[in-house]
């Protein structure tokens, strides 16, 4: 019996019950509590290869990173590497999600063989905290896609590859498969995630996630409200009250209120 | 005081071995007068001694190779290992034809502590010169004639107790010849018996002086330090170019990379000598006929380590040209930069973040941010790599610039306030040059935003829209507002009706 108990304590022998014991906290968090509750380290795996399946760029993807990113990006003094993204990641746009681009690092590579490459070559070195790569995928194996897996591993790097959405017929090493689609809504602020495989659990069934931040600021969906919540700060002076609203809308923010002095101005009236 | 020397038994002969860096195995001798004056390892094997003439070594080893002295080469050679050994100390002089002395007093109580003891300061120097290819003996004495001397016999004095007393124990079983003396007073103190120093400090300087004359009574008194023995420093070179010639042509790039390396051990220690570290070097791959083929290595942070700048210009020779067959290989540093301090914490940090890493890297440990990016830019090319950086104009193409990495951004690192005011409101895609789109096949959702600027330059009078395509995606289009078109980087104006697709909300 002492032998036996001496086996199951060697290091190398993997037991189901240590996927209970094991599951930690150690993932960067989404952002996203109910998508935070279903993996299995609290957030994407620090180290590891996350696909991501999709048919429509702009369906949300990046957006779904974004927070981790955001987050890494100021905890991590280590790259944030993209690799051959399909168009240009625009900076004012992931600065003001938060993310510090002195992190962040583009690579472009001239053809599938050097993207490949450069994936491993990020990912092993150790020099990046996350690594965003958009591979061609005639040349990318099961192999390729393991090598991948094994190099996020060693450089403790946060792996996610962006394949098509027919890729996911094909077995992957990748530790996690998330599959994203659409989901209309009035905001274009959602996105349809099922998870086709995990660590520590089976694949779920869809999940809607509200992504939040989308190209709508209050400004857009009604002046209305913001002009009447102006006018209520301003107290018993609205009535006189100039307010000057291009007639094309969006540019239409008040100017200060003049002097009480001031002659009365007929106003138009706003709200549509 | 405390002098360190140098002595390099076979620095004629290793001039030449560095030529051929694959032949180290075959025998081979330097001659000097039709006379063997040096031998290298196989040699010694095959029964060759020093002093016999050359027929007789053919005679002895049939695969003999030979090379005759070459004076001025070993000169230059020892002027070389001077400044590698500059990184110790200051004062660094040469002695022809062979030796090295180094003076470490002031060093001394460094070394005591980082070294522990000058005994392990003095493997320090034997392995740096292996390195680049220099068998050296290492001794130290409290002057540096003593020093060069009981190198030259290959002895080093006890590290324990005073170097003063030490020295001068070894200094006395140490034969004549390896001595300063002139070789006609050795042989004629051979004649008297007299073979070893200890004899000689034995017997009245003063009537030593007499019959020998004032010379060999000043060698002595420079050996035990009663005179003083002033010693002209070398002053290093302000920038570092060296070479190898080789004797056979190398058409084999992984072969090429053995006499490189020995370049690049030379460069690390030039480097570390000089607090710098390279920003970009210069290879330089001679045929014997013909242009020579230069290879640019470029660095994002100053580097200074033999084997990391060996690794990128391994990773640029895959994709170089070189010449069918290399004669020679030049190295040179054509931009440096001050290093920063290469000092660790003084607790373990975690590792992975730490931005600094010593020459002592190894394989295991996570690179810094910046080795990556020279390891990708020397196999993809320069323009493979980019950073961005944000721009102060309300443009959209123009509120982004990018860079190389490593540089520092010429622009600005604000937000214009209207893109930090709210989050969200720009794509994350973004296309440049805009793409011209059919309105029809969009749903319109929110907008317009009015951006008009750039009278200036380039002027731009545009409506900006989120709408929704029929794939499902969250575009930004914007309407040019006028004769205002695209004009930048050849966009076609007449297919369209004035609508463009200038990214994807992600």
């Amino acid at each position: 019996m002492d032998r036996s108990g001496a086996v199951l304590d060697h290091p190398g022998l993997w037991r189901a019950r240590h996927l209970v014991r094991a599951r930690t906290r150690s993932g960067h968090p989404t952002g996203f509590p109910p998508l935070d509750a279903i993996l299995h380290d609290g957030g994407w795996p620090p180290a590891g290869l996350t696909e991501f399946l999709y048919d429509t760029p702009g369906v949300g993807e990046l957006r779904l990173l974004l927070p981790a990113l955001a987050r890494l990006s100021h905890a991590d003094a280590r790259w944030i590497a993209w690799i051959a993204p399909p168009c240009t990641p625009y900076a004012p746009a992931l600065a003001s999600a938060g993310v510090d681009l002195d992190r962040v690092l583009l690579i472009h590579p001239r053809n599938r063989r050097e993207a490949l490459w450069a994936t491993e070559q990020a990912l092993r070195s150790g020099a990046s905290s996350a690594v965003l790569a958009w591979l061609d995928e005639s040349g990318l194996g099961p192999t390729g896609v393991r090598r991948l897996q094994l190099a996020a591993k060693q450089g403790r790097a946060w792996a996610n590859l962006f394949r098509p959405r027919k890729a996911s017929a094909r077995p992957s090493m990748a530790e996690l498969r998330i599959l994203l689609d659409d989901e209309p809504s009035e905001r274009c602020d959602r996105v349809g995630v099922t998870v086709l495989k995990r660590r520590g659990g089976w694949a779920t069934t869809r999940l809607v996630l509200e992504l939040g931040r989308g190209p709508f600021p209050n400004e857009f969906e009604s002046l209305g409200d913001r002009i009447a919540s102006w006018r209520r700060s301003l107290g018993r002076s609205f009535d006189s009250a100039p307010v000057l609203i291009d007639r094309r809308g969006l540019r239409g923010i008040p100017p200060a209120p003049p002097a009480p002095t001031a002659p009365k101005v007929s106003t138009a009236q706003p709200g549509d | 005081m405390l002098w360190f020397a140098v002595h390099f038994p076979r620095l004629g002969l290793e001039i030449f071995e560095r030529r051929h860096p694959d032949e180290t195995a075959s025998p081979a001798v330097l001659v000097e007068d039709g006379r063997v004056r040096l031998t290298n390892a196989p040699a010694r094997q095959a029964g060759i001694v020093p002093g016999s003439s050359l027929a007789t070594a053919h005679g002895v080893a049939a695969r003999l190779r030979h090379f005759e002295r070459d004076l001025p080469a070993e000169l230059e050679r020892l002027h070389r290992l001077a400044e590698t050994a500059y990184r110790y100390t200051s004062h660094v002089s040469a002695c022809a034809p062979d030796g090295l002395v180094l003076d470490m007093h002031g060093s001394r109580a460094l070394f005591d502590n980082l070294f522990d003891g000058i005994g392990a300061v003095a493997e320090d120097l034997a392995s740096l010169f292996a390195d680049i290819g220099h068998a050296a003996r290492i001794a130290f004495a409290h002057t540096p004639a003593g020093a060069l001397t009981l190198a030259r016999a290959g002895q080093r004095p006890a590290v324990e107790g005073p170097v003063h007393a030490a020295a001068l124990e070894a200094l006395h079983g140490v034969p004549l010849a390896c001595t300063e003396i002139a070789p006609r007073n050795v042989e004629r103190l051979a004649n008297m018996g007299i073979v070893r120093i200890g004899q000689l400090l034995a017997l009245p300087r003063d009537e030593l002086g007499a019959r020998f004359g004032p010379a060999l009574q000043d060698c002595l008194s420079r050996l035990t330090g009663e005179t003083s023995d002033p010693r002209t420093p070398i002053v290093p070179r302000e920038s570092f170019a060296s070479a190898v010639h080789l004797i056979e042509a190398i058409s084999n790039k992984q072969t090429l990379l053995f006499p490189m390396r020995r370049l690049t051990a030379e460069l690390a220690a030039w480097l570390g000598a000089r607090q710098l570290g390279a920003m970009r070097l210069v290879w330089g791959f001679h045929p014997l006929h013909g242009a020579p083929c230069h290879v640019e290595t470029r660095f994002a942070s100053p580097r200074a380590d033999a084997r990391g700048i060996l690794e990128i210009a391994r990773l640029r020779l895959e994709q170089a040209d070189l010449p069918e067959e290399t004669m020679s290989i030049e190295l040179a540093a054509a931009e440096t930069a001050p290093r920063a301090s290469a000092a660790g914490g003084l607790f373990a940090t975690e590792a992975g973040t730490g931005l600094g890493t010593g020459a002592a890297t190894g394989e295991s440990h996570p690179a810094a941010p910046m080795e990556l990016v020279d390891a990708i830019e020397a196999r993809l090319g320069d323009a493979a790599l980019r950073c961005l950086a944000l721009a102060d104009d309300h443009r959209p193409e123009r509120a982004w610039t990018s860079r190389r990495p490593g540089r520092k951004p010429g622009g600005v690192s604000r937000m214009p306030t209207e893109v930090s005011a709210a989050p969200g409101r720009r794509p994350l895609w973004f296309f440049d040059p805009p793409r011209p789109v059919r309105i029809h096949r969009f749903r319109l959702l929110a907008g317009p935003e009015r951006i008009e600027s750039g009278w200036w330059d380039d002027a731009v009078a545009r409506d900006y829209y989120v709408a929704l395509g029929e794939d499902g995606a969250q575009c930004w289009l914007f309407h040019t507002r006028g004769s205002a078109r695209p004009r930048r980087r050849g966009v076609d104006s007449r297919s369209d009706d004035g609508w463009f697709l200038h990214g994807y909300f992600s």
